[in-house]
């Protein structure tokens, strides 16, 4: 009498054995009923587990703070917000920007292409000596490629001692499908401080574009 | 323009559609309702921003999985006390279950109760491959261990679970499947 062990039998029953190992499983269940009630009985069990954390999928979950444009609803905030926004206009000055598309709300000169840097985290490396704008934006692909909404990066830039703060608010979708990120920017450039909001939109392979920039101060 | 849709769109559309089976896993995972949506959320985000690392042909929910792992094992480094101070899991029955007879919902309650004592790694291979349906390869690269890991971790944890169902039921019979065969 052949005799398996429990992996090989647990394997069995989940379509895991190759064609000649269930094969052998298969002949020795016809001669050998308690193999055979065994196998059944796993069988059973898949159905018992499957309805034991069945109920999970019907827990109440609250709104996706991510959207398609698509979606009639509105936009819903990150969990983690900065502090001291005032979501309830602003949020709808950003739904009827998104209506109208985003094409026709470009502020100022701000159509700047981004380009992310290649390899993860590793910002791009300039030989010359860096501008605040360039090591900003650098950190801000950086930030857009890789980083989760609520997350928040400095950066400081050694060759004028000028530093920043940006954070990505939220991320959404425009009914054209493209991904869009909105984020927060401050900065001590010279002593004067400045805070900027804007959205950047990810064209293809880490091409990001800021399609809106507000100046709060 | 306006009325093609963008394959990315349909993309998001089918990512979001698997969001109860996602929070499943993170809660089964983290075991607090809120921290399991958070994470499942931050998975869904992570997914749409890089949809196009998503290789079509392969299983969508089996890439969401993965992602969801990641953000946990980023989060279990950041955050160490997190592992020493996780909840019992409880997975909570509801009215669903008041179709069902009698003796299915007493059967029901037990296996719940068993899954609730397995060994976390033991739940987590019974999800994936018995309750999600993925191979035990594709489970082994979610978990990030070895296909011989999971196989094993998934018997112990289906045959613990029988021998205690035979228990119950008093069924005494056989003593065909000794453990590890003879």
């Amino acid at each position: 009498m052949t005799s398996f062990d429990d992996a090989t039998l647990v394997a069995y029953v989940d379509d895991e054995l190759d064609a000649e190992a269930a094969a052998a499983v298969e002949e020795a269940m016809k001669s050998d009923a308690g193999l055979d009630r065994m196998v059944r009985a796993l069988r059973a069990d898949t159905d018992l587990v499957r309805a034991a954390f069945e109920p999970m999928l019907h827990h109440q979950l609250p709104p996706l703070r991510i959207e398609g444009e698509g979606a009639r609803t509105t936009m819903l905030p990150a969990a983690q917000r900065p502090p001291q926004r005032t979501s309830v206009p602003r949020r709808a000055a950003w739904h009827m920007a998104m209506a109208a598309g985003l094409a026709g709300i470009i502020f100022g000169a701000s159509m700047v292409h981004l380009t992310a840097p290649t390899v993860e985290g590793q910002p791009q490396i300039h030989q010359a000596v860096k501008t605040d704008r360039q090591v900003e934006m650098a950190a801000l692909v950086n930030l857009l490629e890789n980083q989760l909404s609520g997350t928040t990066a400095d950066w400081h830039n050694d060759d004028t001692g000028n530093s920043g703060t940006i954070t990505v608010v939220r991320t959404f979708q425009t009914a054209q499908g493209q991904y869009c990120r909105e984020f927060t920017a401050t900065s001590m450039l010279d002593n004067v401080p400045a805070t900027v909001t804007g959205i950047a939109c990810r064209e293809d392979q880490a091409q990001w574009r800021t399609r809106r920039r507000v100046v709060e101060s | 323009m306006g009325e093609t849709i963008d394959p990315s769109r349909r993309l998001w559309d089918q990512i979001v559609a698997l969001r109860p089976r996602v929070y499943r896993f993170a809660y089964v995972l983290v075991r607090s309702p809120d921290e399991a949506d958070d994470l499942a959320q931050a998975a869904l985000e992570r997914a749409m921003t890089r949809h196009e690392q998503w290789q079509e042909g392969t299983r969508l929910d089996s890439w969401l999985f993965k992602i969801v792992h990641n953000l946990w094992l980023n989060r279990l480094s950041a955050d160490n006390v997190r592992r020493q101070h996780r909840p019992a899991l409880s997975l909570v029955a509801t009215e669903e279950d008041g179709v069902r007879t009698a003796e299915s919902r007493i059967t029901l309650a037990l296996v719940r109760r068993l899954i609730e004592k397995l060994p976390h790694d033991q739940r987590m291979a019974l999800l994936l491959i018995v309750v999600e349906g993925l191979s035990y390869r594709e489970a082994a690269d979610i978990l990030e261990v070895s296909v011989g890991t999971v196989t094993s971790r998934l018997a112990r944890a289906r045959i613990a679970l029988r021998a205690a169902l035979d228990d119950d039921a008093h069924q005494t019979t056989g003593g065909m499947i000794a453990a590890g065969g003879c």
